[in-house]
């Protein structure tokens, strides 16, 4: 994602990576318009397009099926996948972690559609997916009659990661992976939406608040939601990913699409994140605490692996300690109300 | 010494703010003979807590609790029952994702619940009066809809299901007649938006009264204000019922002057008159009836416990920093504040405490030990 951005921005030769950043003196102010516009452009529409090309890629490989002929499971070893399979596993992978980083905050149309109960409904519910491929839907028309539950990607993770899925369960996977990829062009296309509106500050500012407490959402969802739950129920099926064994892939994607939208992409310094809207404010000293939490969860999630519970541990501890600077030091200094906030009362 | 004592309380409460001055004055942690300890949930560092805390010690001393993942809100008492003494039920802060079942005296987690599918808890539960039903006020993931769930108190898993009347269910009653008042707050959250208000224009509180046999709703009532949420409920001896609610205004002034505590009779649900210049700032975060001195809800963005007689006359004011949890018991009672602090009266004897790094939470409950 990072270099996606880089991209399109045209990597300006001034570029510098955070750490060198960090070490400028002076930084402009920025207004909430243009922490918008340039988190648009350099985060969530690339992020977007990413996750609307490799969910198409799947959709068209799964169009093909995933099944092993007949002819070709008898003359091949057991281990040996059909490659149908295999290449389907592989897109599959690549629309994951796509996914993961643009969900990783989920703002604007990922709300407003509710996306995540369409392409990330989780944890996956095997009977209620193997009652839909028994119900054998025909097309999108007939998949809206499956609920949230039976969909996404997390179904068709279970149902490509069988022994030897049959051609019925291919098939299901195929329709999922129709409705993944429409449900991408359809978040892309409003992104896009999003980046042509004149934004004014008066525009800009409720979103930029609603965006940074979906952010502390964000943060919420990687510590608890996929790492520190999964941990206390002890079974290994409770890790996210855990079919295809994309668990730690999983954690660094979500946390790359939450330390881009936090920090800035790694070499455009055109949009530096929440970090660089606290320097301009001359919170300085906040903002470098955010990249400080923000370099050691970076860390931490790097090396965070279901074997080893000691780095569970670190990596949910970095993930709070981030969750907490953003929301009691960076979201209190703007005087932003966030909703995920465990500050409040009810 | 308890009845004088009371009344000597009782007159300096209706000096308002000559409380505050009075608490000010007493020792940091007056000596307190009690056999009271105060089940809650609490914030020390970053870590969330359920458990017990005995008044008259210092809270970092005499706190024994059960790590939570997340914030509790609500923490009650298993009803008494052969096999169940001591033992309490934490439920987790809207959007809830758990209920637990733990041994309050030994700090013991004994059963943890996951919600099922697509459903979240709201931060509070009650009690049938035999003990044997647990109900929780849920929401419906995928439609925002308010729900009653029942469940086994023991294995806390679910029996069954029924609207709340509303949306935004929050605290609940089991009543004396075995009828379940629930406090629709009237405002949608969605798991995947935190607590984020998503519908604050359109929102529709209501006080809603439920057949606990069937389900059914008997009866509904409304403020006239739309912007009041209506969130948490008490009842007098008497059969007095007083509700608590959050303030939605957008208009800075309506929210704040906004009365915050209504009163239900013959005539329907009315919010109580404030003295002029009063300003609860929109928030009450617990209401509470004492025996022989009325409703008391905290105004915690004010600062203030406020009291009102059973029929709404307006008693006096208390301050107390970010005034949260109110606990009852008999002539018992506690109320929290900022920064770790309580006070109130235990035993007798007016009690005040702080302890720095600690945040309790919204509720609490006064027990014997």
């Amino acid at each position: 994602m990072a270099a996606s951005a880089a991209a399109l921005a045209g990597t300006p030769g001034w570029a510098q990576s955070r750490r060198q950043r960090k070490q400028r003196a002076a930084w402009p102010y920025v207004y909430p318009s243009d922490f918008v516009r340039n988190a648009l452009q350099l985060h969530f529409v690339p992020a977007a397009q990413a996750f609307a090309n490799t969910s198409a890629a799947l959709r068209d490989q799964l169009a093909q099926g995933c099944a092993a002929s007949p002819t070709a499971s008898l003359a091949s070893s057991p281990a040996a996948l059909p490659a149908a399979l295999s290449a389907a596993r592989e897109r599959w992978l690549a629309a994951l972690l796509d996914w993961e980083r643009l969900a990783a905050v989920a703002v604007g149309p990922l709300i407003e559609r509710r996306s995540a109960r369409t392409v990330d409904f989780w944890p996956t519910r095997p009977a209620m997916v193997n009652a839909a491929v028994a119900a054998a839907p025909a097309d999108l028309v007939a998949l809206e009659r499956i609920g949230a539950p039976a969909k996404g990607l997390p179904a068709i993770e279970y149902l490509l990661w069988q022994a030897q899925p049959d051609a019925v369960q291919c098939s299901y996977a195929a329709l999922l992976a129709q409705e993944c990829a429409a449900e991408a062009q359809t978040i892309l296309a409003a992104f896009q939406a999003l980046t042509q509106r004149e934004w004014t500050t008066d525009t800009a500012l409720p979103v930029l608040q609603d965006w940074i407490g979906q952010a502390v959402g964000g943060l919420e969802q990687l510590r608890w939601k996929k790492i520190g739950k999964p941990a206390r129920g002890g079974r290994k099926t409770d890790w996210p990913r855990f079919a295809s064994g994309a668990t730690r892939a999983s954690w660094q994607a979500t946390w790359d699409g939450l330390e881009n939208f936090l920090r800035g992409p790694e070499t455009d310094e055109t949009y530096s994140g929440v970090t660089g809207l606290l320097r301009g404010r001359g919170d300085l000293a906040i903002a470098d605490a955010l990249d400080a939490a923000a370099e050691r969860a970076h860390a931490s999630v790097l090396a965070a692996d279901p074997a080893k519970p000691a780095t569970i541990a670190t990596a949910q501890k970095a993930v709070a300690q981030t969750k907490s600077v953003l929301e009691d030091k960076a979201a209190a200094a703007m005087q932003i109300m966030v909703g995920f906030s465990d500050a409040d009362g009810d | 010494m308890v009845i004088d004592m009371l009344d000597q309380q009782r007159r300096t409460w209706l000096l308002g703010s000559a409380v505050a001055l009075l608490a000010s004055q007493l020792p940091a942690h007056a000596a307190v003979s009690t056999h009271t300890a105060l089940l809650t949930a609490w914030v020390a560092g970053d870590q969330a807590m359920a458990g017990l805390w005995q008044p008259g010690h210092t809270p970092g001393n005499a706190l024994r609790g059960v790590p939570l993942p997340n914030r509790a809100h609500e923490v009650l008492a298993l009803p008494g029952a052969a096999g169940r003494a001591g033992q309490a039920l934490a439920v987790a802060r809207r959007p809830g994702e758990f209920l637990l079942r733990f041994d309050a005296r030994r700090a013991q987690a004994l059963q943890w619940h996951e919600m099922e599918l697509d459903r979240f808890l709201c931060g509070h539960a009650a009690f049938s009066a035999d003990g044997q039903t647990l109900y929780t006020p849920e929401f419906d993931a995928e439609s925002g809809a308010g729900l009653i769930v029942e469940r086994d108190p023991i294995s806390l898993r679910k029996r069954r299901e029924y609207g709340s009347g509303g949306i935004g269910p929050h605290a609940m009653m089991v009543e004396p007649e075995g009828t379940l008042l629930v406090a629709n707050g009237g405002l949608l959250i969605l798991p995947e938006t935190g607590r984020r208000k998503l519908n604050r224009e359109h929102m529709a509180s209501n006080l809603t009264r439920l057949d606990a046999k069937t389900g059914r709703v008997l009866d509904t009532w409304r403020v006239d204000d739309p912007f009041l949420s209506l969130r948490h409920i008490a009842r007098a001896p008497d059969g007095s019922i007083a509700v608590a609610s959050q303030a939605e205004h957008s208009d800075d002034a309506a929210r704040r002057a906004a009365p915050l505590v209504s009163l239900l009779d013959d005539q329907g649900l009315h919010p109580v008159t404030l003295p002029p210049g009063l300003l609860l700032e929109g928030y009450a975060g617990d209401i509470a009836h004492l025996s022989g001195r009325g409703f008391v809800a905290s105004a915690t963005r004010a600062g203030v416990l406020a009291w009102w007689s059973e029929d709404g006359r307006w008693l006096g004011q208390q301050s107390l920093a970010k005034a949260s949890a109110i606990a009852v018991r008999g002539p018992q009672w506690l109320a929290s504040g900022d920064a770790g602090s309580v006070y109130g009266v235990i035993g007798g004897t007016p009690l005040q405490s702080r302890a720095s790094g600690l945040h309790w939470d919204n509720h609490g409950e006064l027990l014997a030990t």
